[in-house]
């Protein structure tokens, strides 16, 4: 009885631990992957049904909030998207026109992509909108990882549940996969290749497929990355997106 | 009765003037049972328009019982034809859709003359003009000559001024035009009706007790004859 | 004037063929016109019918900022207890059912689906028990059966159906937003299809039961709109003013039909303006085809019209002599158009004109398919037959002006 007890005693804590865990997992990853500062220059690569066409872009981020994208290809060239804490804006050079999206246009696919201008302020600070909860470990693309299951804390999360395997080394995101309230499966997200800038490790390519549009994914390749520099004042204003 | 005085008529044919009539007098006295011949296209036709207040005259006046008729608007010479004067016209000119009774009593509905007073006198001229017992026939179901009575019969029966008539027998055979000739002669008589009618023909001249030549818009002769 | 009556009723049956002639083309173009405003008239008819019986209801009960977002289908503003509402609009015996509609992605795929495929749509999620009491499907469930409660099933309009490829079994998702703005997906089989007689329903028709739409999207009882059928369907102002005193609708607005369905109220009153100048071009085709033989009539008896002036008729007294007659072959042609017309019009509003093919693909914006019915308009007949008079009348005129105004010498020379 008394060893019982003990065995007991000796339990609670450790699953507190392996609790505490899932949240230092998620945090060590945001850690790697959203970053004080930085630039970088890459390619959205969207294969459809009607084929694959590769959009160019640069962008310059600080924290999990401020956002600023240019792209640069030819068919969208000048196009900006600029993300702040609350809001997403828009702006098409050839109108020279300035859109501020709202409620159900923030679910919109961004250039006919998998990813909506939704996913790109969604997914940043899990914590605040997940609880999370480490249910295994698991090998994915050779590479041992935690396998962490978010839920979200209310009911206006965009996605209710995630799965994130997160690299048990290197704690960058390896796969995740993205869930109706009703547990259908709606997107998956898997790191094809990591980036390691300034010690730390990032995705640099990763591919996402709308599971429910079949035959269809898009590709996020980065193909170089500052982190931590210094960037223009005001870049993430309203005018900026007018240079 | 009626004074034709100095009347000229001039049509515009295109850039060309016609002088129809050059200054035509002429005095008709009641009872009067006049021709007016000449050849064609001397102006006979439009004298006779203008003594019948369906044409105006270029200059001069017409008076008729005293009337003026130079200056009279549309609706009062209408009244002057519907009350003073009677037509008969070439080709008789009857309401087709009219019987012959109706015809006649057509002129006397146009004045305003009561149903059965006109019935009465509608009647008595058919009578006279021989009609008797074809009044119920249509123009369609009576001879030329028959219809012409009926145009008689109308011009009569309202007992007008003056009756004119423009060529009246040219449509008839000369024994048809005859009888009208013949019949208007003994309704002149009876009535004490004016005649004026036109003719160039020598034949029905000769009933005439008074003849106006006319030539080229101007009287030439003017003679009165016994009966 | 009763000499002028008589007189022109036996020119009339005198000259009887010409009088016929005339009359024919005044009958002709009445008939075509009141057959041409039946037909429009049933086709809007049916069209508000076919508007409120399945697309619209009399009026809908919302949320008063529903309106202004109805585009995006919002499940932000919607009524809370619908139960209450339901139950005061009932008391006072208006039919009543609620109904949600929710904008989502309709998401098929390849096998038993000729290929895999998205679409945006708006969703009607519908009470299956009261449902029909405001609007009238199952009879046009050409495929499969109703929906059940409890049951993830959804119907298709036709069009749609046919679009997608899809048949009474297959399986489809809906992917949508909760309340909350979670995204959800809805696993459902396609339970029937839908052919109703509103083109719109069938091209866009996509229906789910409200008890799943509920559970799916999160919407704890509450609906967005409550849809109404009033007894007389069409006439709206007196029950909804009696509605707007319920206190149970205190704080919510109510929509009648030509408000919910005012782009196709704009564009059927744009339309009328249309049927105006085609019923206009009638009038003008019969003007001048009646004006033709009336000038022909009248210029025939120009001599005559000149002895009568010598005679000494006033030119008053002659033209209403010949306007009499006119107007009476207006009333022998009206009467005999309207006749026609509504002989004619007898196998339009029982049998109807087929043209079913013709509408699948042109978006006339008629809400109606199939067979186009006439209707029966008193007043059209009415006017169509003042019309044939006056428009007799009116051509008669110019012509015996013509004549009036000519001297009487050369009128009586004209053969
Ligand atoms: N409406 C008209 N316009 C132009 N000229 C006219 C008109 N009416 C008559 N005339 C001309 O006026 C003249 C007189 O014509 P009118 O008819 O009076 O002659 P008429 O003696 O009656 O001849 P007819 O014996 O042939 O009937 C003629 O030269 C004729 O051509
Ligand atoms: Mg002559």
């Amino acid at each position: 009885m008394k060893a019982a007890a003990i065995v007991l005693m000796a339990l609670i804590p450790a699953a507190a631990l392996v609790a505490q865990s899932a949240e230092e997992i998620i945090t060590r990853m945001e850690q790697n992957q959203v970053h004080d500062t930085s630039r970088m220059e890459g390619r959205l690569i969207i294969n459809d049904r009607f084929g694959s066409r590769t959009s160019s872009f640069i962008s310059h981020a600080r924290g999990a909030d401020d956002a600023l994208i240019e792209f640069t290809s030819a068919g969208e060239r000048g196009q900006k998207v600029l993300r702040t804490r609350d809001e997403v804006y828009l702006f098409y050079p050839d109108a020279a026109e300035l859109i501020r999206l709202q409620g159900a246009a923030l679910r919109d696919s961004m250039l006919g992509s998998d990813v909506s201008y939704e996913d790109m302020t969604g997914n940043r600070a899990l914590l605040d909108n997940y609880r999370v909860r480490l249910t295994g470990e698991e090998t994915v693309a050779g590479r041992p990882t935690f396998r962490v299951e978010l839920e979200a804390r209310s009911r206006n999360v965009a996605y209710p549940r995630q799965t994130i395997w997160v690299d048990r080394e290197l704690f960058v995101m390896r796969r995740a996969e993205q869930f109706s309230a009703n547990g259908r499966l709606l997107k998956e997200v898997e790191v094809k290749e990591t980036m390691e800038v300034s010690g730390l490790t990032f995705p640099a390519r990763m591919v996402i497929r709308d599971v429910l549009k079949r035959n269809s994914s898009t590709e996020f390749v980065i193909d170089t990355a500052e982190v931590n520099i210094s960037l223009p004042r005001n870049i993430f204003s309203l005018e900026s997106l007018r240079w | 009765m009626i004074t034709v005085t100095n009347v000229q008529k001039q049509y515009q044919d295109g850039d060309t003037t016609v002088h129809a009539l050059r200054g035509v007098s002429l005095s008709i006295e009641q009872g009067e049972f006049l021709s007016i011949a000449g050849p064609s296209g001397s102006g006979k036709t439009t004298l006779l328009n203008l003594i019948g207040c369906i044409d105006t005259a270029t200059a001069g006046d017409i008076t008729i019982d005293g009337r003026t008729v130079a200056g009279c608007g549309k609706r009062e010479l209408a009244a002057i034809r519907r009350e003073k004067l009677g037509f008969i016209f070439q080709s008789f000119n009857l309401v087709p859709v009219l019987t012959a009774f109706e015809n006649v009593a057509f002129s006397l509905t146009l004045t305003g003359t009561p149903d059965a007073e006109a019935r009465e006198r509608t009647m008595a001229i058919l009578d006279e003009v021989g009609l008797a017992g074809m009044e119920e026939r249509r123009p369609s179901q009576l001879s030329g000559g028959q219809q012409q009575r009926v145009a008689v019969a109308r011009a009569l029966v309202k007992e007008p001024t003056v009756v004119l008539a423009d060529e009246p027998t040219a449509n008839l055979d000369s024994r048809t035009g005859h009888a009208i000739l013949e019949l208007m002669v003994e309704m002149n008589r009876r009535h004490n009706t004016t005649f004026i009618f036109s003719t160039h023909d020598q034949m029905v001249m000769d009933y005439a007790r008074r003849l106006t030549m006319l030539h080229d818009g101007e009287i030439v002769s003017d003679e009165r004859r016994s009966a | 004037m009763k000499f002028l009556v008589r007189l022109a009723a036996k020119n009339l049956w005198r000259y009887g063929r010409r009088t016929l002639i005339t009359a024919a083309a005044i009958a002709l173009g009445l008939a075509t016109y009141v057959l041409l405003d039946s037909m429009l008239v049933g086709a809007d008819e049916e069209s508000v019918r076919n508007l409120i019986w399945y697309e619209t209801g009399s009026a809908r009960i919302m949320h008063p900022d529903y309106w202004d977002e109805r585009d995006r289908a919002p499940l932000r503003h919607v009524i809370e207890d619908p139960q209450s509402v339901l139950d005061a609009v009932r008391s006072r015996d208006v039919a009543a059912t609620p109904r949600t509609t929710f904008s989502g992605e309709l998401i098929v795929w390849r096998d038993p689906f000729p290929e895999d495929g998205s679409l945006l749509v708006h969703v009607t999620a519908i009470d299956p028990e009261t449902d029909g009491r405001v609007y009238r499907f199952d009879q046009w469930i050409s495929d499969g059966r109703p929906l059940q409660e409890g049951e993830p099933g959804v119907i298709l309009g036709s069009w749609l159906a046919e679009d997608l490829g899809a048949e009474v079994g297959y399986p489809l998702i809906i992917s949508a937003r909760s309340r909350y703005g979670a995204r959800v997906t809805i696993d459902a089989e396609v339970v029937g299809i839908l052919n109703s007689p509103n083109p719109v329903i069938n091209r866009g028709g996509i229906f789910l039961p409200l008890d799943i739409a509920d559970l799916y999207l999160d919407m704890e009882g509450a609906v967005t709109q409550i849809d109404l059928r009033f007894a007389d369907y069409a006439r709206v102002e007196a029950p909804i003013a009696e509605l707007e005193e319920l206190p149970a609708l205190r704080d919510l607005s109510i929509a009648d039909w030509r408000l919910l369905g005012a782009d196709y109220i704009a564009m059927m009153e744009a339309d009328s303006v249309g049927s105006g100048i085609i019923l206009f071009l009638v009038f003008i085709i019969a003007a001048v085809g009646v004006s033709n033989t009336m000038l022909m009539t009248i210029f025939e008896r120009t001599r005559e019209i000149g002895m009568m002036r010598a005679l000494g008729m006033d030119d008053r007294a002659i033209r209403n002599l010949f306007l009499i007659e006119a107007s009476g072959i207006g009333l022998i042609g009206a009467a005999a158009g309207v006749a026609l017309g509504a002989l004619g019009n007898i196998p339009m509003v029982r049998v109807g004109i087929d043209y079913s093919a013709m509408f699948r693909t042109m978006d006339a914006g008629y809400r109606s398919t199939g067979v186009l019915y006439g209707a029966w308009v008193p007043s059209t007949f009415v006017i169509a037959a003042l019309m044939g008079i006056v428009l007799a009348v009116i051509v008669a005129l110019v012509p015996t002006r013509r004549a009036l105004r000519m001297n009487i010498p050369r009128a009586l020379r004209q053969q």
